[in-house]
This record gives C-alpha cells, sequence and structure tokens, in this order.
C-alpha cells in the first residue's frame, strides 16, 4: 500500500515536474527534501526512480507543443518537435516519441538488471582513488562545460567548502566554521539551496511578462483508433535504438550522464541523416534524442544504487537522504539484492504507465499545463519556503534556517545561470565524501 | 454508576498530571546504536505510562540549545569521550561545560564496548611481527579509525610508541564511513569497536585489544622500548545519558526501563554490555572512569 502511495505521487510530482520548464529532479528533492528526511530508505528511493522516469516523459510534450526549453535535455525535442508540430504532425510526434521513450527506457532496464547481477566483482569502485577520480571528473566537466570556467571554479569551491562546515576530518575546516557553534551540524541545505535555485527560478518565472503560449488543444483530438496506431508505429526503431545505446553509454559516465546525451544522440542522428530537414529526419532526430534520454534516466541509477555513488546532482542529494539513514555499499548491495525484483518491476510499471499517458492522453497534460502555466510556480515558491521554514522550526533552527534562506537567495538572484549554480550544488553535496577522501589520500601518499 | 464514572475520571486526570515528558536527545544520525538503545529504553518506559519525546540533533550544540530551554526531564545519549567533564577538550563533539546555561551531568552509564586492533581481511599483516616485517620493507601501514577524542588519543600513543613501524593514520566520520573503505581495502588495519567482529567473521585478525585481561594482547604492550609499557591506558569507553534536571520519578523509571528486555535484546543487537545504575554502576563511579581516562590522555599527551 504504501508503495502504491509513494508512486502515485511521485508520478504525480514527476508529470508536474516534467511539464513545468527548468524543474529538473534536483529541483523536486530540494524542495521535497524536509519531507523525504522523515522517510526511509526504501521509500526515498522508490520516490526517486519513478520520479527520475516519469519526469523524462513529459519534458517533451511542452517542448514539441509550445516550443519551450526547459532544460538541455529539450533542446532537440524543441529544435525537431516543435518543427514537426508546425507542420501538422503533433499527433504523430507526441505517440511516437512516448513509444520511442518507451522503448528506450527497456533498453535501459535491461543493462540495469545485468549491472545488479553481475555487481559483486566491483567492489573496487568503493575505493578513496576511484571515488576521488569519478567525483572530481564529474565537477571539472562540470566546470569545463560551464560558460564562465573561473566563475565556476569559484563556485566549486566555495560548494566544497560550505558542504565540509561541521566536518571533524579536515582539520582546516575549524579555522573557516568555528566549533562549538551553530555550523557544527553544518549549513541547513533544504534552505540554502531552495534560496540558492528554487525560489530565484521560480521566482522569475512567476513575474515572467512574456504569457503562456496560446495553443488550441482541441486540434488534436484525433481518433481512438488513429492514436494506438500512432502509439503502435515502430517505423524507426533503429534510431529508438541507436540512442538508447547512446543514453546507456553516455549515462553511466560522470558529468555527461543523461542531460548531454540527447544532445549526442541527436548529434549522431544528424550526421547520420546528413542534416536533412525532412519529416523523416526531423522524427529520426527527436526519437533518438528522446531514447537516449530515457534510457540514460535508468542507466544513470546504477552507479548510485550499486556504489553508493551519485553522479549527477540530484543523486547527490538522494544520497545524503539515504546516508543519514544508514545506506552504504554494503546495504546498498543488500537493498538491490532485495528489492530487485520490486525495482525491475517499478521500472517497467511505471514506464508503462507514463507511455500511455504521455503518448495517449496528451490533451490532459496540456490542459494541466495550461492551468499550471498560470499558478504553478507562485503556488511551488511559497510551498517551498514554508516547508524549509517549518523544518527550521522543528530542528530548533528557525533563525538559523531563515538566515541561510535569506543570504542565499539573495546570492541565487544574484547568479542567473542555472547550470552554473548546478556546480556550486553538486559540489556542496559532495563535500562531505570528497574532501575527507582527498585528506586520506594526501595522508597516505604524501 | 456515576461514582465509578467519577472515580475513573479522578483516576485519569490525575494520571495525566503526575505523567512527565520525558525527552531523549540524540545526536547522532537516525537508525545507529543509540538510536536502537533509545528506541528500546522509550518502549518501556511507555509500557510504564510515561510519554517520551524523541529528538535528533545535527550536532551537540544544536542539542545543548535545546536542553539550554527544555531543561526538565531532557536527557542527551552520547559517547563518554563526547561530552568533557575535566580539562581535556580536544575534538570532542560537545562544547566545554563553561558554555552552558545548567550545569549538566551523568545521570547514568548504559552501555560499554572494547577497542581493539584488527587487521583488514586479506590484509598479510595479521601480528605485530609481520607489521613490523612489512614496515621494514617499505610498507606504509594504514590505520582506520573513527575521529574523536580517544581514538585519535589512543592511535597516535599508539603509532608514537612504535616509531619502527610506519604507521599512516587515516580518520573517518564513523563506522558508516569505515566500512565500504575496508571492503576496498583503502586501509590495512582498524581502530575501534562498532566494525571488529564483522571483521574478524570475514577473516581479519585481532592484533591487539585495549584493554588488558581479554585474553589477546594488550596494544600497551606493543611498544619500542619496552620500559614505555605502562604508559598506556586502557580504552574504557561506552555511552551515558547526561541531563541538567531530571525528576526523581523519572530517574526511577528510566531506572527500570534499563533493565528491561527491550535494552537487553537491543544491546545484543549492538554487540554491546550494559552497565549504568541499573547494573549497580553509579554515575559518579561513570564521571569518575571518564575523568580518569581524560586525566591520563592528558598525562600523556604532553
Amino acid at each position: 500500500m504504501e508503495l502504491f502511495l509513494v508512486l502515485v505521487l511521485a508520478i504525480f510530482v514527476g508529470i508536474l515536474a516534467g511539464l513545468l520548464p527548468g524543474i529538473g529532479a534536483g529541483m523536486v528533492i530540494i524542495s521535497a527534501y524536509p519531507i523525504l528526511q522523515k522517510c526511509d530508505i526504501n521509500t526515498i528511493f522508490f520516490f526517486y526512480i519513478v520520479l527520475i522516469t516519469t519526469m523524462q516523459y513529459y519534458g517533451s510534450i511542452s517542448s514539441i507543443i509550445f516550443g519551450v526549453m526547459g532544460e538541455p535535455t529539450s533542446q532537440p525535442a524543441v529544435d525537431n518537435g516543435h518543427e514537426l508540430f508546425r507542420r501538422g504532425l503533433g499527433d504523430k510526434t507526441l505517440a511516437t516519441t512516448a513509444t520511442s521513450s518507451f522503448i528506450a527506457s527497456l533498453f535501459g532496464v535491461l543493462v540495469f538488471c545485468v549491472c545488479a547481477k553481475y555487481s559483486t566483482f566491483l567492489i573496487m569502485f568503493l575505493s578513496a582513488i576511484f571515488k576521488v577520480s569519478i567525483l572530481t571528473s564529474v565537477l571539472l566537466l562540470l566546470v569545463a562545460t560551464n560558460k564562465n570556467k573561473l566563475f565556476g571554479i569559484v563556485l566549486l569551491l566555495l560548494g566544497l567548502v560550505f558542504g565540509s562546515a561541521g566536518s571533524e576530518i579536515v582539520p582546516w575546516i575549524n579555522q573557516v566554521f568555528p566549533k562549538y557553534s551553530v555550523f557544527d551540524g553544518g549549513i541547513p541545505f533544504s534552505a540554502l539551496l531552495t534560496g540558492f535555485i528554487v525560489i530565484p527560478t521560480l521566482l522569475s518565472y512567476s513575474l515572467e511578462s512574456k504569457p503562456i503560449p496560446v495553443f488550441n488543444s482541441s486540434s488534436l483530438d484525433i481518433s481512438f483508433k488513429s492514436k494506438i496506431k500512432n502509439l503502435l508505429d515502430f517505423s524507426y526503431f533503429t534510431s529508438t535504438l541507436r540512442g538508447s545505446i547512446v543514453g546507456c553509454v553516455a549515462g553511466i559516465i560522470p558529468g555527461v550522464s543523461y542531460t548531454i546525451s540527447s544532445n549526442l544522440a541527436e548529434m549522431i542522428e544528424k550526421f547520420l541523416n546528413k542534416k536533412s530537414n525532412t519529416n523523416e529526419a526531423l522524427t529520426k532526430n527527436i526519437l533518438s534524442a528522446e531514447a537516449a534520454n530515457n534510457a540514460g534516466s535508468i542507466v544513470v541509477l546504477i552507479p548510485l544504487l550499486l556504489f553508493a555513488i551519485p553522479i549527477v546532482p540530484s543523486e547527490a542529494l538522494i544520497m545524503s537522504l539515504v546516508q543519514a539513514n544508514g545506506f552504504n555499499y554494503l546495504t546498498g548491495l543488500s537493498f538491490i539484492s532485495k528489492h530487485f525484483v520490486i525495482i525491475t518491476f517499478l521500472l517497467v510499471f511505471v514506464n508503462l504507465i507514463n507511455w500511455f499517458i504521455s503518448g495517449y492522453c496528451y490533451k490532459f497534460i496540456i490542459d494541466l499545463y495550461k492551468f499550471l502555466g498560470k499558478y504553478g510556480y507562485t503556488l511551488t515558491l511559497i510551498g517551498s519556503t514554508i516547508i524549509v521554514l517549518i523544518t527550521g522550526y522543528n530542528d530548533n533552527q528557525f533563525l538559523y534556517t531563515t538566515y541561510v534562506l535569506l543570504i542565499s537567495t539573495i546570492c541565487g538572484s544574484l547568479i542567473k545561470d542555472t547550470g552554473t549554480k548546478m556546480i556550486f550544488v553538486f559540489s556542496f553535496f559532495v563535500a562531505s565524501d570528497l574532501v575527507p577522501d582527498f585528506y586520506r589520500l594526501y595522508l597516505t601518499y604524501f | 454508576m456515576k461514582n465509578l464514572i467519577k472515580i475513573l475520571m479522578c483516576l485519569a486526570i490525575s494520571s495525566v498530571a503526575n505523567a512527565e515528558e520525558i525527552t531523549f536527545s540524540n545526536i547522532y544520525p537516525p537508525g545507529g546504536s543509540t538510536d536502537i538503545v533509545v528506541t528500546a529504553i522509550s518502549d518501556n518506559l511507555e509500557k510504564q505510562g510515561e510519554t517520551v519525546n524523541r529528538q535528533y540533533f545535527k550536532s551537540c550544540y544544536d542539542a545543548i540549545q535545546y536542553m539550554n530551554s527544555n531543561t526538565k526531564n531532557n536527557l542527551i545519549i552520547l559517547d563518554y569521550e563526547d561530552m568533557v567533564f575535566g580539562n581535556l577538550n580536544k575534538g570532542a563533539k560537545c562544547p566545554p561545560q563553561v558554555d552552558y546555561k545548567n550545569k549538566i551531568s551523568i545521570y547514568s552509564s548504559v552501555y560499554e564496548f572494547s577497542y581493539g586492533l584488527v587487521s583488514v581481511p586479506g590484509f598479510t599483516g595479521t601480528s605485530y611481527a609481520k607489521l613490523k616485517e612489512l614496515s621494514s620493507a617499505g610498507t606504509k601501514i594504514r590505520i582506520g579509525y573513527s575521529v574523536g577524542p580517544y581514538n585519535t588519543y589512543m592511535v597516535k600513543l599508539f603509532a608514537s610508541r612504535n616509531p619502527s613501524i610506519n604507521f599512516v593514520l587515516l580518520p573517518y566520520a564513523g563506522t558508516g564511513a569505515l566500512r565500504p573503505a575496508y571492503l576496498a581495502k583503502d586501509f590495512d588495519l582498524y581502530y575501534g569497536s562498532g566494525l571488529k567482529k564483522e571483521m574478524i567473521e570475514r577473516g581479519g585478525v585481532l592484533i591487539a585489544s585495549a584493554k588488558r585481561n581479554t585474553g589477546v594482547t594488550f596494544m600497551g604492550d606493543l611498544a619500542e622500548p619496552e620500559s614505555i609499557k605502562n604508559e598506556f591506558p586502557e580504552h574504557q569507553t561506552g555511552v551515558m545519558l547526561v541531563t541538567s534536571n531530571l525528576s526523581t520519578t523519572s530517574q526511577d523509571k528510566i531506572a527500570i526501563a534499563l533493565k528491561s528486555i527491550e535494552v537487553v535484546n537491543a544491546l545484543k543487537k549492538i554487540d554491546a554490555t550494559a552497565t549504568g545504575i541499573a547494573h549497580g554502576v553509579s554515575a559518579s563511579e561513570t564521571l569518575k572512569r571518564v575523568i580518569d581516562f581524560e586525566k591520563k590522555l592528558e598525562q600523556i599527551s604532553k
């Protein structure tokens, strides 16, 4: 029953977050952090798995119909999907995109299962050297792909310092944050990240003068038979397969993951199509890109669930939550073996549901999007702020939380680019693992 | 019938008036050994009709702040080494006593555990002689330990008493961080308690114990030159409940809870030995042990 409730809630939140441009998995986890803190490991993981799987299906809907690019993964959907929509192929594009995403997700699940079954030999992945190499490469890649590299480095270092507050391992931390002060328990990340990312982003969307694109959804009212026919159209299976492979390979590479895999798949498809602009070429482009996106979103779970190593910011958030409940590599392995069937079933079942909703019931999604376009951002903004303040009060840290929220909101409002901010977020969350590991390697080798 | 209702109502009102809420504050993450024991104590107290409030804090500083504003019947559960009663104050989780609004004292110790030096399964340095041999061949011997004032002093002291072995001391945040690290062989020897049993079951060897007369070599006896052996203290540690204002009724009820089957089962689960007022060890005796150990370490560290 609990699993069912988590499933329903995560699908609902995933649909909303997927539809609203600019709201990624990281932001959802930050907003829900205080609630998730009260949950057990199973609930947290199931919620995350369903959420991240669901979100991938719905971002493309707003991109295809409204040409809205919420995140970097939406670029191919905007370029190809919206163009197809303008050419009168909206219904077909929406349905085939959902199918392609579904096939790719199943491919990702297959890869996940193979890795989960043969994981014991992968114990070397736990070593400090491996962790430091992976996490450092993620951080460096995030900085390298950022427009302003110098500023990226500054944010990276700041994230590492702030994320280390309260650490007892590294001696110099006490020079930055005095011991026996409020900093002993670290900086309240839900307040810091809500102020740094969530509030400025939602505020900018709420105050945006540009209206939500006007669209008459009645033009998508096609017959049941036609919808099913579109949904079961596997004409471009090879493009989907190519995208799935790209997604699986890129998804497991730290720093690349599914955020870049869709662009990579589109690039490959464009190359194969010789940059053609026909309906067929555009369809292949979007199907491959969406397939890569979905396959990557499943494969990206492997390092987290098998090795307790987060490779995208939202996973770092999830990791901090489950670590507080005693999750580590050992419990991770037992978690996988104990829940292997449930996780596999969950992944297949959730993808099946989302395939149907996104590929068949998109008219409802469009209506929902139109409603949320007016009120969604404001409601989320108020809700997130209230939740953070209540948590601060419950933790007997109301004033401290309020200060952190205020200061981080000011800082977050000054930095416009969310991608740049994510450098800080990722380094902040991996700091508690990365900095002590670095220190111990230093003690060992120098 | 009316009289019966009146009596029942009076009983209910008087029991509500007499019921005192007892707060347990935990400064460690939920799910750990202290949490398991507090759950057991709370279960028994609730059976006794008490209302138990459980609070989790991210730091001892926060727990003390909370205690400063909610003095009545508030207990903090913590390791001996995390609150300093003497002069030693390098690395304890809790601020020095001078910072407290109300004087905090030990109510009772709850359980104790023994420390030891265990080789990581698969590591060839399974004895003192082999460690020396490996070191003379140029190998660095890495000791992983949970950061804390006592642990840090003990491993530093042990390393300093054995200059011919090239020890590298690697601090970790706790058992949670040490477990994957030993599996990945990020260190060679483990100094601590929580993973001792698990590592031995997996093939690790208990090279020495931090307590005398356990049937295993005492760590203090592994020293160069032999003349400095006696200066090495035993590592006597455990978990205690501290408070600033606990009513006599609550004291009695907690004492009953500490002896209960719930607590006995919980201690079995975490492989710890019961101690404290329920087992004839008074608070003053625990305080004496803690201060003695602090003094000894202070003396040695000079």
